[in-house]
């Protein structure tokens, strides 16, 4: 392992980049793993979910239903092999208090070092790519978990259709309002995709006290119909300038996401789907003699965020319906009811008098 | 729309049946929290018999 030298750890104090470690602390960055849609486009909803429709970590903010779409799509610049599309499929004139946009949120963990609401609060710099079907002045920001302190940034589209790097460096500390340092919310990082005028402000290069979100006079994309706004390759690190993307290894990647969302089907399934692959299978058989059942476990493959929401299903895609195998599968029995779920795994019982082994698919959610 | 569960810390999501912890720091619960707040009621548990040990 290289050692640090002096210099180079002063230099980490003082913000700068540091080579070493958790480099991006965004997870999913070029956006590659997308467990629950495997590229499907689905409609931005804010409701359902919490907003997570596309690739993970990532999620949809939006004041109003079914104004656009997101999608992983295989387009993306040299380096890259994914991205994620936001597409507008009306065009919508934002009112004073809407919002769009994509964005993650880093859990505080993850930035804790960054020292925020003290005196020694890091600088940090942002590095994106994007390309949009509209040219003009876009606008983003980065704000705190207790969303009441906002750094504004603006890039300019000058090329339609056309991947452009985007740096946003030297973002300095807010050493006025910490924000969360645990498994709570540390920090967002949002993309404004058409944003009203109480959510929009001037990019003064400082922290502002609301909940900015876009740059005033910016061009909305859900204005346009059918217009486009795809990024990718994002970073989020500590340092005054945009250093080259944090490449991590796919396992390193996935097993990041799975602290926020994991599932028993294989990583291109979507949840529902019906197969027998990765499906679990109870350590007892269901009680024949009653429907008042014995517990199940899950396991989580990696520790979670949090006690994570479970939804189940059976083989063919039942919801809270389990399968069980005997020289053929039978479907669509009993009735799944969690008893618990923490951060290691969770406990269910069956509700039927098959007598097999109890056999469903799960989703586990942590998300912020 | 949510509905509690007999005797354990989880309720239902019924829009797409998905159990969430009484857990404040899942983003589910929180929001469940809100919609108490607004002044909603979730449905009661399905009153559950428990097995009698000779059955195990």
């Amino acid at each position: 392992m290289p050692i640090q030298t002096a210099s180079q750890a002063i230099s980490n104090e003082s913000g700068g980049n540091s080579p070493f470690g958790f480099k991006n602390r965004i997870i999913n960055g070029a956006m590659v793993i997308d467990q629950r849609q495997a590229g499907s486009n689905v409609a931005a909803s804010s409701v359902s979910n919490n907003g997570y429709h596309t690739a993970d970590r990532w999620a949809a903010s939006t004041t109003q239903s079914s104004k656009f779409t997101l999608q992983q799509v295989t387009d993306a610049p040299a380096g890259f092999k994914n991205s994620i599309k936001l597409t507008s499929v009306s065009a919508y004139s934002p009112i004073s208090s809407d919002y769009f946009g994509l964005m993650q949120q880093i859990e505080g963990y993850n930035v804790a070092d960054l020292d925020y609401g003290l005196g020694t609060a890091k600088r940090t710099s942002l590095s994106f790519w994007v390309k949009s079907s509209l040219t003009g002045t876009f606008g983003g920001s980065i704000y705190n978990g207790t969303n009441n302190r906002s750094y504004i940034f603006s890039y300019t589209v000058s090329a339609t259709n056309t991947w452009q790097y985007v740096t946003v460096e030297n973002i300095i500390g807010d050493t006025t309002y910490g924000t969360n340092t645990t498994n709570g919310t540390g920090l967002y990082v949002y993309f404004s995709f058409g944003a009203g005028a109480n959510y929009v402000s001037t990019y003064s290069r400082s922290w502002i006290t609301a909940t900015g979100l876009g740059v005033t006079g910016q061009t909305n994309h859900v204005a346009t119909n059918g217009a486009t706004l795809q990024i990718t390759g994002v970073q989020f690190e500590k340092g005054t300038s945009a250093t080259s993307f944090d490449y991590r290894s796919y396992p390193t990647e996935l097993q990041m996401c799975q602290r926020y969302y994991q599932k028993s089907y294989d990583i291109g399934t979507v949840p529902a789907t019906s197969t027998d692959v990765g499906i679990t299978v109870g350590a007892n058989a269901s009680n024949p003699a009653s429907s008042n059942q014995w517990p199940d476990p899950i396991r989580f493959i990696v520790p979670m965020r949090t006690g994570p929401s479970i939804s189940t299903w059976d083989r063919v895609g039942n919801a809270s319906k389990f399968s069980y195998y005997n020289a053929g599968w039978t479907d669509n029995n009993g009735t799944i009811t969690m008893i618990s779920a923490g951060q290691n795994g969770a406990i269910y019982t069956q509700g039927a008098t098959s007598g097999y082994n109890t056999c469903i698919h799960f989703a586990a959610n942590a998300e912020l | 729309m949510y509905k509690l569960i007999q005797n354990v810390n989880m309720i239902i999501r019924l829009s797409d049946n998905t159990f969430i912890p009484v857990n404040l720091d899942n983003t589910d619960y929180k929001n469940y929290l809100k919609w108490l707040e607004e002044g909603n009621t979730p449905e009661p548990a399905d009153v559950v018999e428990p097995a009698t040990p000779s059955e195990k």
